[in-house]
């Protein structure tokens, strides 16, 4: 065995450990690179009320805000931990309804509850995209300066929000 | 009137020729861009919602005068470089556009010292 | 009567682990004559065991024996009856025991076909052939057996995923593993040659011929699953560099400079350690590929169900099996020697540049396709490599390569310099005329085109120089073939890519539109049953200057246990021309948004590959009278 093998056979070895290592991520999980930034700026109605919301609607404390549609199967699965989260009053949390037709939106949270203090309409989804929206729902974590915290992508539920939420919602 | 209608025609042939060219410019960019919800495709290539929604946002930003790459900016700071189907040339993309280079260096020298007389 | 055949299948499995594990015992690998003819019966009977299980799994889905778990995931009663045979290997169970299939097939061959090596070397051979049976056969039994049973048995099956109820399935798969499998009767001789005192040059002449074969099955894999794609995704295109199918063209590039070294070799007895590495190489590719596909740890376009439980157990087999080969060869290396006495414009020198050039691209895929796994696992930002970076690094690498091969047979005739001149000359006029035919307008495509007419003419030039030779003739038709091909293939993919036109509109029935030269008109819209699946099959006119030229009739169908709808494209395909129309979404009543490509001359792509097959068909000689000792 001269000095050239055993470089050879670390290669080999270490390209096993890489591709060991790699069978353990998950290739559609993208992170979000708005992570650390500010929330992007906007000028959008609310659903109920047809006020004008921007950005100085946002509360001075952590924010979840949550993407959702009443067309959205999954938004109905995390329905009911967003409203067990809602009452929860150190939190402020904001639903974009996200490209859907305001009386089915209504309709579906008269059924199932309201946890949003305010609501974005987001018809054209152009809010959407300056988030980097790509599946509906979407909940976002937001600190009292409205930086984004946090990024999940798909229905939250007890796990995610014992194991990933809270942490950052209690710092 | 018949300047009128000449008038007409130079606007009409004016927008075509602009049209002809964000045409092409559309075509390239949604090939060159990602579906973030599909498996492997490029914008072209899906009909899923968002990709819908996308193409008309980045036809908008080319009507608009939007150069290709403040497009490809304004997604990518979106949606991460993860849209581009053209890795950026930066550090951490360093040994993915080097390594062809390096390695046809080593490899020839491995070779052609062993075996060329 | 259907359900015991699944166990009849079952059971046949582990008869052939069983055969296997015999095969290998170590009492036959000792060098007793009777143990022997032992390892040679036991490498002959691996096929007909497995082949006969994949029978009964066929069988069972003909059948409609829905205990089966594997079969109730992938058929259903109202499947077409072709179907329900090529969907016994549609999924990952059951195509990995077709892959144990062509794999003892290949063993079988091998062991009737190898008596005139001698007996150690056939041993070793052999041996190493039924490691990686075994390997294969054990992952079907441990992580993937298609025969384990439902706990419950449903009343029918949950239908073939409607992409794959297509002639390409039939097809595609079996020709892409013939190659795949093929490539390991080169690695475990190559293996086995590390074992001996010298690697001889007959035995590079005894591989040849399986190099040839592999490469050419897996050509035709490829092309076929390329022609597919083309036709059933919808969009056009034909490669799509997407990790799937850069799983296959790694080991194709690689098998593609294995097998001209592997002419040097067996020749002239040089870059024999180089070849042996190169097969070693070839199909730890192959295997790559597979753990690639197979884990689930790339995200790819061509369906396949994955899970990344099963990529433990293959990423176990290849370290096995590639580190098993490479340290063989890197503890017996030192034994070969090399003349290093080649000068560099020869044939022997244009071998070692196209191996140069073949490996660092096969190298640049292998990047490519593992490098967003690579950032993501050292946490930095994820990336796309697709078709913007394969263009940028794999075109450069490709035209010093098809330059080269073009020169070829001005090398082999030893042309002089004021002949070469003329020539270049007479192939530049060819070039720029046959351009402004194309109306090409990019550099690119120009080079496209270039290449083409270069590699065409010095075949030409030389078959009418050599016309009084014809034995000279005779052992360059494969190889001009082959080359003859590539020319072709190029000047496909160049043409079709450079003058393509493709639009995406709505259209109203009664309406037309047009596209490049032709107008096509939506004529009507008519609803089709089927057995499984509804479909709606629009009638596009297509004519120029009011004068009809054909019908293309694109469907959409909604297959019975699906939901999402399936595309079908109309292709009106003739030798100079594609014209392809797909259909998109309804938009309203009698309104539809639709797509239409016209793709000239991109037939030549798959024409080409043809000739590359044939080429590789004439370049196989048997020589079995020798006993290479």
């Amino acid at each position: 065995m001269n000095k050239i093998t055993i470089f050879y056979a670390l290669i080999f070895i270490s390209v096993t450990i890489f591709l060991y290592k790699g069978l353990h991520y998950d290739p559609k999980k993208i992170e979000s690179p708005l992570i650390g930034k500010t929330f992007p700026e906007f000028k959008l109605t609310d659903l109920y009320t047809k006020d004008t919301l921007t950005n100085s609607n946002f509360l001075e404390k952590k924010t979840i805000v949550n993407v959702w549609a009443s067309w959205c199967l999954e938004c109905e699965r995390e329905h009911s931990y967003l409203i067990q989260l809602s009452k929860n009053k150190d939190i402020d949390m904001i639903g974009i309804n996200y490209k859907d037709e305001t009386s089915e939106a209504m309709g579906w949270l008269s059924m199932r509850g309201n946890p949003y203090r305010i609501i974005i309409k987001d018809s054209i989804g152009d809010l959407s995209l300056d988030l980097g929206v790509y599946g509906v729902p979407e909940t976002y974590i937001l600190d009292k300066n409205q930086v984004i915290q946090y990024k999940h992508i798909g229905p939250i539920n007890n796990q995610i929000i014992q194991e990933e939420m809270l942490p950052i919602l209690s710092e | 009137m018949r300047i009128y209608h000449l008038m007409i025609f130079l606007l009409i042939s004016n927008t075509s020729f602009a049209s002809v060219d964000i045409e092409r410019q559309y075509t390239k960019l949604i090939e060159e861009l990602r579906c973030m919800v599909c498996q492997n495709q490029n914008l072209a290539e899906s009909e899923a919602p968002l990709a819908v929604d996308m193409k008309e946002k980045i036809r908008d930003m080319l009507e608009a005068g939007k150069t290709e790459k403040e497009i490809k900016s304004f997604l990518s700071e979106r949606y991460s470089s993860y849209i581009l189907y053209d890795p950026p040339v930066n550090m951490q993309n360093i040994l993915l556009w080097l390594g062809p280079f390096i390695f046809i260096m080593f490899l020839g020298y491995f070779l052609l010292r062993r075996y060329i007389k | 009567m259907i359900i015991e055949i699944g166990y009849v299948g079952h059971f046949l499995l582990l008869l052939g682990l069983m055969n296997c594990i015999i095969l290998l015992s170590p009492k036959v690998l000792t060098n007793s004559n009777i143990s022997q003819e032992i390892l040679f019966s036991a490498s002959k009977l691996h096929f007909p065991i497995i082949l006969i299980s994949f029978l009964c799994l066929i069988t069972t889905f003909v059948g409609e024996d829905y205990s089966l778990d594997y079969v109730s995931k992938n058929s259903n009663s109202s499947l077409p009856l072709i179907y329900k045979i090529s969907a016994a290997w549609a999924g990952h169970e059951g195509s990995m025991l077709l892959w144990c299939v062509v794999s003892s097939f290949w063993m079988f061959l091998a062991s009737m076909y190898s008596t005139n090596l001698h007996k150690r070397l056939r041993v070793n051979f052999l041996a190493i052939m039924g490691i990686l049976n075994l390997g294969f056969l054990l992952f079907v039994v441990a992580t993937s057996n298609p025969f384990d049973r439902n706990m419950t048995i449903p009343l029918d099956g949950n239908d073939l995923n409607p992409l794959l109820q297509d002639f390409g399935l039939i097809v595609h798969p079996p020709m892409l593993y013939m190659g795949y499998v093929g490539l390991s009767v080169v690695f475990s001789f190559a293996v086995a040659c590390c074992f001996e005192d010298d690697f001889k040059k007959e035995w590079a002449q005894w591989i040849r011929p399986w190099v040839l074969a592999s490469w050419a099955f897996l050509t035709l894999g490829i092309a076929l699953g390329s022609w597919w794609a083309y036709y059933e995704l919808g969009w056009g295109g034909w490669w799509f560099w997407d990790p799937v199918e850069n799983a296959s063209f790694m080991p194709w590039l690689m098998a593609t400079a294995l097998l001209h070294s592997v002419i040097a070799t067996s020749e002239r007895g040089i870059f024999k350690s180089w070849t042996i590495l190169l097969s070693i190489f070839t199909f730890s590719l192959s295997l790559l590929g597979t753990f690639l596909v197979r884990s689930g740890i790339l995200i790819s376009v061509h369906s396949f169900a994955n899970d990344p439980s099963r990529g433990v157990f293959i990423l176990f087999m290849l370290v096995a099996l590639i580190g098993g080969g490479l340290l063989s060869y890197a503890l017996n290396s030192k034994k070969f020697i090399d003349d290093s006495d080649v000068r560099l414009i020869s044939r022997e020198g244009f071998f070692l540049l196209n191996n140069i050039l073949l490996v660092t691209a096969t190298f640049t895929i292998l990047l490519g396709t593992m490098y967003p796994l690579f950032l993501d696992i050292l946490g930095l930002e994820k990336i796309s490599v697709g078709v913007p970076y394969y263009n940028a690094v794999f075109v450069p690498l490709m035209i010093p390569l098809i330059l080269l091969v073009g020169y070829v047979p001005i090398l082999l005739s030893r042309t002089s310099i004021d002949s070469q001149l003329v020539q270049l000359f007479i192939i530049f006029v060819i070039s720029i005329f046959l351009s402004f035919i194309f109306s090409v307008q990019s550099v690119l495509f120009f080079v496209g085109i270039f290449s083409t007419v270069w590699i065409i003419a010095n075949i030409l030039f030389d078959f009418y120089r050599s016309s009084d030779n014809s034995v000279k003739i005779r052992r360059r038709v494969g190889m001009y073939f082959a080359h003859f091909g590539l020319a072709i293939f190029i000047i496909g993919a160049s043409v079709s890519e450079s003058n393509k036109i493709e639009k995406e509109f709505t259209l109203e029935i009664g309406e037309s539109k047009k596209v490049g030269v032709f107008d096509y008109r939506f004529e009507n819209l008519k609803e089709f049953k089927s057995a499984n699946y509804d479909a709606v099959i629009a009638s596009i006119i297509v004519s120029k200057d009011d004068r009809f030229i054909t019908e293309i009739n694109p469907e959409k169908r909604l297959y019975h246990s699906s939901d999402s709808p399936m595309t079908e494209a109309g292709i009106n395909g003739r030798l100079d021309r594609d014209l392809y129309v797909s259909l998109g979404n309804m938009v309203s009543d009698n309104k539809w948004s639709m797509r239409i490509y016209d793709k000239p001359l991109i037939r030549l792509i798959w024409i080409g590959t043809i000739f590359m097959i044939l080429g590789a068909i004439f370049s196989i000689r048997f020589k079995q009278s020798k006993i290479y000792e």
